[in-house]
């Protein structure tokens, strides 16, 4: 049973398609790679994964259980399992580092915000959220403001704060795009842990495909809302990944994006 | 081929709504200056009088200095009480206000009017109102603060909660988190410093605001100088006047500095 899994998935906004029918699988243990053009439907691929859009048809499936058309508290705790890491980062500027670790465990702790706020978090949730910095190497910053912290630091916060949650997949859309080569690294070596030695399932979508073989167990590539290969299916070119991003592939979404 | 196009006219003739527009402003005015009956004797006139008022005033009467110590004292209260209060009921009022955080838009038009009527009213008005409701005092006074500060700061609260980027809450909302802890985690955090730079303003604004409330019986210093100046007591209405300024000038020093520290 894949950690997570998108079967058939249609997207739509204001009657433009974006996702026409994605099959999607990502395996515990394993760092699956999403590629595509701009515009091609990875964000919003991810926003139906992690239930912030809802998806027009098919379903999605975390470990085993449909998550697709959720509400309230079922669909609370169905993102609880799914832990996102974002491009922006998306941490707290004006909080501690340490304040944005504790933050990941929101959505399990009863009494919400009140039960991982610094002051009146119990201890067992304390010690996790520096054990959780250790493992980024920030363990030392914990009581800076976040907003010191340079871009490369403030996404390994956000990937702290997502083993935080305790989640049995870890969505990443473009979390190196705006890092320097070292700090991707950084970020993309950490991903790779995660999976390898927490057994979840990894999804990160890309844009370097420099990357890709480093990192990749697995690649899809994503191109004008469907998928256009798989690597767990096919072993795939270099020059097919970049035919991804040729004007035809490019083309091809605006005509139908009009139809 | 001509690519040169004329050099725009010094002066170009208005249109006629213009000249109409203007036409009836000066007749607005002149009227105006007619009815007050705005004449150069009863100015010089009042200047008069105003040299009389200074004669007197001249020099301030520091007798009762800790009677006006207290009903500053009291003005005070009132100002900090009533902010202290309206700032508090302006988070839940901007919360439903703000486009991003209410929980229905039925419910933010709803809050939104109940806020522009709050602040368009003015305090004075409230003041009347709440005298005859709890009597003279500075209760009213305090009531009076707390409606005129929910309708300005909860309007800003709201305003600034809806320039809040929705990333970080969105990366509390999908660790699981409900409403009301992406708003204590994420939002309260991003705007907390421009709501303490609003509540801080509304506080000096309260203070001058609260001054003027005592004239109508609400309590405070008002009430000291307006029967002062009933009395003639023209030197005791200037000490009041004196100590108003000076704290109104000292909390504004107190109130800069913590604007400093937490922006
Ligand atoms: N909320 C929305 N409303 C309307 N259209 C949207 C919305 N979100 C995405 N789209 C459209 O969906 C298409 C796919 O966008 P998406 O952001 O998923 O692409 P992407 O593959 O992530 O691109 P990039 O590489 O630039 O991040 C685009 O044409 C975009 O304009
Ligand atoms: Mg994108």
């Amino acid at each position: 049973m894949p950690g997570l899994e998108a079967r058939s998935v249609h997207k739509r906004f204001d009657g433009r398609v974006v996702l026409q029918g994605v099959d999607l699988s990502v395996d515990r243990g394993l760092v699956t790679i999403l590629l595509g053009a701009n515009g091609s439907g990875k964000s919003t691929l991810i926003r139906c994964l992690t239930g912030l859009e809802r998806i027009d048809a098919g379903e999605v499936w975390v470990a085993g259980e449909r998550t697709d058309g959720l509400r309230g508290s079922d669909l609370r705790r169905s993102r609880r399992r799914v832990a996102v890491v974002f491009q922006q980062f998306n941490i707290i500027g004006n909080v501690s580092v340490f304040q944005n670790v504790l933050n990941g465990a929101m959505g399990r702790v009863p009494f919400g915000v009140l039960g991982v706020l610094a002051p009146l978090a119990p201890g067992r949730l304390r010690e996790k959220a520096m054990y959780c910095l250790a493992r980024v190497g920030l363990a030392d910053r914990a009581d800076h403001p976040a907003r010191t912290l340079s871009g490369g630091q403030q996404q390994r916060v956000a990937i702290a704060r997502a083993l935080m949650q305790e989640a049995e997949v870890v969505i990443a859309d473009e979390p190196v795009a705006s890092l320097d080569p070292e700090a991707g690294r950084a970020v993309m070596d950490l991903l790779v842990t995660v999976a390898r030695e927490d057994g979840m399932a990894v999804l990160v979508s890309l844009h370097q495909l420099g990357l890709v073989e480093q990192y990749g167990d697995r690649t899809v590539g994503l191109k004008a809302g469907r998928v256009d290969f798989d690597t767990r299916f096919e072993a795939v070119p270099r020059d097919r990944m970049e035919a991804l991003y040729l004007e035809d592939a490019v083309a091809q979404t605006s005509l139908e994006d009009s139809a | 081929m001509n690519t040169q196009a004329a050099i725009p006219p010094r002066w170009r003739a208005p249109r006629w709504t213009v000249w109409a527009t203007w036409a009836v402003f000066l007749a607005i005015f002149v009227q105006g200056v007619v009815a007050i009956k705005l004449t150069p004797e009863r100015l010089l006139r009042g200047i008069g009088n105003l040299g009389d008022f200074l004669a007197r005033a001249f020099p301030p009467d520091t007798g009762g200095l800790d009677a006006v110590a207290w009903a500053m004292l009291e003005t005070l209260n009132i100002a900090i009480v009533g902010v202290s209060v309206g700032v508090v009921l302006s988070v839940p009022f901007a919360l439903l206000a703000a486009r991003n955080t209410t929980p229905h838009m039925l419910v933010r038009s709803t809050v939104r009017l109940v806020i522009a009527t709050l602040r368009t009213i003015p305090d004075l008005i409230w003041a009347l109102i709440f005298v005859v409701a709890v009597g003279l005092g500075p209760l009213a006074g305090v009531l009076a603060i707390v409606l005129d500060t929910i309708g300005f700061a909860a309007r800003f609260f709201a305003e600034r909660i809806e320039e809040v980027q929705p990333g970080p809450s969105e990366a509390l909302a999908s660790t699981g988190a409900g409403r009301l802890s992406v708003v204590m985690g994420a939002i309260l955090p991003e705007t907390f410093a421009s709501m303490t730079a609003t509540s801080l303003y509304s506080v000096e604004k309260a203070i001058r605001s609260a001054v003027t409330l005592g004239l109508v019986g609400a309590g405070g210093i008002g009430v000291e100088l307006a029967a002062s100046m009933r009395l003639f007591q023209y030197d005791r209405a200037f000490m009041i006047i004196l100590v108003i300024l000076v704290v109104v000038i000292a909390f504004e020093q107190v109130s800069a500095s913590i604007r400093r520290r937490v922006i």
